[in-house]
């Protein structure tokens, strides 16, 4: 019973996987930075699910402190890019 | 006539730059002007008694120091929605300029909140703002530290340890012995960070309370929106028709501001682009979308959070007109002539909300 | 297990949901015309996706350990997606990233 949901929990992965690799044309095409970081983004987060349905999948709960690593990283990284790219002189539209 | 104006919030060093603004107001012949912003949303226009009583007891310590000086205090904030440092300089400013003051005497420990001066510095606010401002000459605060600090501190170390031997097994005694450590270190390096102001137990359970009603609720809107996202996605002729608006908020506070932009970027079609005090510019994908983010939904959720169901009833930003649209179909048809001020108007009015609806 | 019965379903369940989603923030990120738009395919879909894909995790597992960390990691996507996303798009509007709206060319910004 138990070989079914691991199967499941694996082909998902393996799914996922597949998803993350067409988001990939977003990094590649962009067409500007924040593009390519919001669709590495998405890649992030895909593989933070991969690794916890792998955890699952494998009977490996080892790779959920993995995921939660990973996804810290992976927000590090937003946060770093966004800080880098941003242009304080040309922010202005508070109206009111 | 000269001024001084001397923003007051509770520090070790308060009385002797008062003490100090007092003499420099005697010495110039001026008047002192004591003010506190009072933090949050106190929009009925009346101060917390706390601020009163704070700003008597501040008033007091000037009139020890030199006789017949002219003191006036003031509470400041309490028709407007405050948040961040920048909106309570914009206070403090206004003020100096309506009262005919010239120069604005810093403690040097004062933070408008409980976050450390040297985080987000008021220096750094009030050099964009056209006012001079100067440091009290008084001693540096020794190293005891202060009440707020230690509850602040404490709190933080007592969540960070109990998070750590969750994660490491309460009975391995080598996490035992690290935890102490980690959340003894978080305690001393965060504890002017973490908080806006020092929590007090009470607010914090009903906040907690409420945040049971508000969690689920969050994810219902993000369950049932996200069908409808995945239908305008998916759908063959991608049926979207982006806004980009700014909408005033009728929240104060950091953390409520947060609130409510998380729950805009979470909820699908709409996403906090920007954030300027409690305005938000949010992008929003659909007609729909933007409907319920003016119609007040997320605003009026965390409202009920914050401040519990009897403040939380107030109509939507839409309704009380406090949005305006920069991109997107309703820019052009009923904001095309404002679309021009918005793209020329950077900040010339720095304290709004003071004369719009949200004063009520 | 006495529930392991049920266990199954609902874990192949999840999983599916979460594949679905995941889909959709995919489909999402190639389609929409601009990065304001690509962003809200990457903070909602995506979440709600890793949402349901990490609890068919902690309900395989079934265990107080692995229920709190998948927990956690679950949070912790819920609370950073949308601040990552903030950062972004605040960013891309500061170097004035233009804003699609009805009427430009659909595949404008593809390009």
């Amino acid at each position: 019973m138990t070989d079914l949901a691991n199967t499941a929990l694996l082909a998902a992965a393996v799914v996922t996987v597949l998803l993350g690799l067409v988001v990939l044309y977003r990094v590649v095409v962009g067409p500007t930075t924040q593009d390519r970081v919001v669709a590495v983004n998405v890649v992030g987060t895909t593989i933070v699910m991969v690794l916890a349905l792998l955890s699952a999948g494998l009977d490996r709960p080892e790779y959920l402190d993995i995921a939660i690593v990973y996804a810290l990283l992976n927000f590090v990284l937003s946060l770093v890019v966004g800080r880098a790219t941003y242009d304080a002189e040309g922010v202005s539209w508070r109206w009111s | 006539m000269t001024g001084i104006v001397v923003p007051v919030n509770p520090s070790r060093t308060l009385s002797d730059t008062i003490a100090y603004a007092a003499r420099e107001a005697a010495a110039t012949d001026g008047e002192l002007h004591l003010v506190r912003t009072a933090p949050g949303y106190y929009v009925t226009g009346a101060a917390p008694a706390e601020v009163l009583a704070h700003l008597e007891e501040s008033a007091a310590i000037a009139e020890n120091e030199v006789e017949d000086l002219v003191v006036h205090t003031a509470p400041l904030g309490v028709d407007v929605y405050v948040s961040g440092p920048d909106e309570h300089a914009e206070l403090l400013i206004e003020y100096a300029e309506a009262n005919g003051a010239d120069r604005v005497i810093v403690d040097p420990s004062y933070s408008p909140d409980a976050t450390a001066p040297e985080l987000y510095s008021i220096e750094r606010v009030f050099r964009g703002l056209p006012i001079a401002y100067e440091h009290a000459l008084v001693d540096s605060p020794g190293r005891i530290p202060s009440r707020g600090e230690l509850i602040r501190g404490g709190l933080i170390g007592a969540v960070a340890f109990l998070f750590y031997i969750a994660l490491g097994g309460p009975t391995y005694p080598f996490a035992l012995a690290t935890g102490l450590v980690t959340g003894l270190i978080a305690a001393v390096v965060l504890r002017n960070v973490t908080f806006e102001s020092t929590p007090d137990i009470g607010s914090g359970v009903r906040i907690a309370a409420r945040g049971v009603v508000f969690v689920p609720f969050l994810l219902w809107e993000i369950a049932k929106a996200n069908v409808l996202f995945a239908y305008v996605v998916l759908h063959p002729s991608l049926p979207i028709e982006p806004h980009l608006d700014e909408v005033e908020m009728a929240v104060g506070s950091g953390l409520s501001v947060t609130a409510v932009a998380n729950a805009i970027t979470l909820t699908p079609g709409t996403l906090t682009v920007d954030a300027d005090g409690h305005h938000l510019l949010v992008h929003s994908l659909n007609g729909t979308a933007r409907e319920d983010l003016l119609d007040g939904l997320h605003e009026g959720a965390v409202r009920n959070l914050f401040y519990g169901s009897a403040e939380g009833d107030l109509p939507g930003p839409g309704e009380r007109g406090d949005y305006h649209p920069i991109a997107g179909p309703a820019a052009v048809t009923d904001g095309g002539e404002s679309l021009d001020d918005g793209a020329t108007n950077e900040r010339e009015s720095p304290v709004s909300g003071a004369d719009s609806e949200v004063s009520q | 297990m006495v529930l392991s019965g049920l266990t199954t379903p609902l874990v192949i369940l999840f999983a599916a949901i979460g594949v679905f989603f995941t889909l959709v923030a995919a489909v999402g990120v190639i389609r929409l015309p601009d990065v304001y738009s690509r962003s809200h395919a990457a903070t909602k879909a995506d979440t709600l996706g890793a949402g349901f894909s990490i609890a068919a995790a902690a309900l395989y597992f079934g265990t107080a350990g692995e229920v709190f960390r998948a927990a956690v990691l679950v949070a912790f996507v819920y609370y950073t997606n949308p601040t990552a996303a903030h950062a972004i798009t605040r960013a891309a509007y500061s170097q004035g990233v233009p804003v699609w709206t009805t009427g430009d060319e659909k595949d404008g910004g593809d390009r």
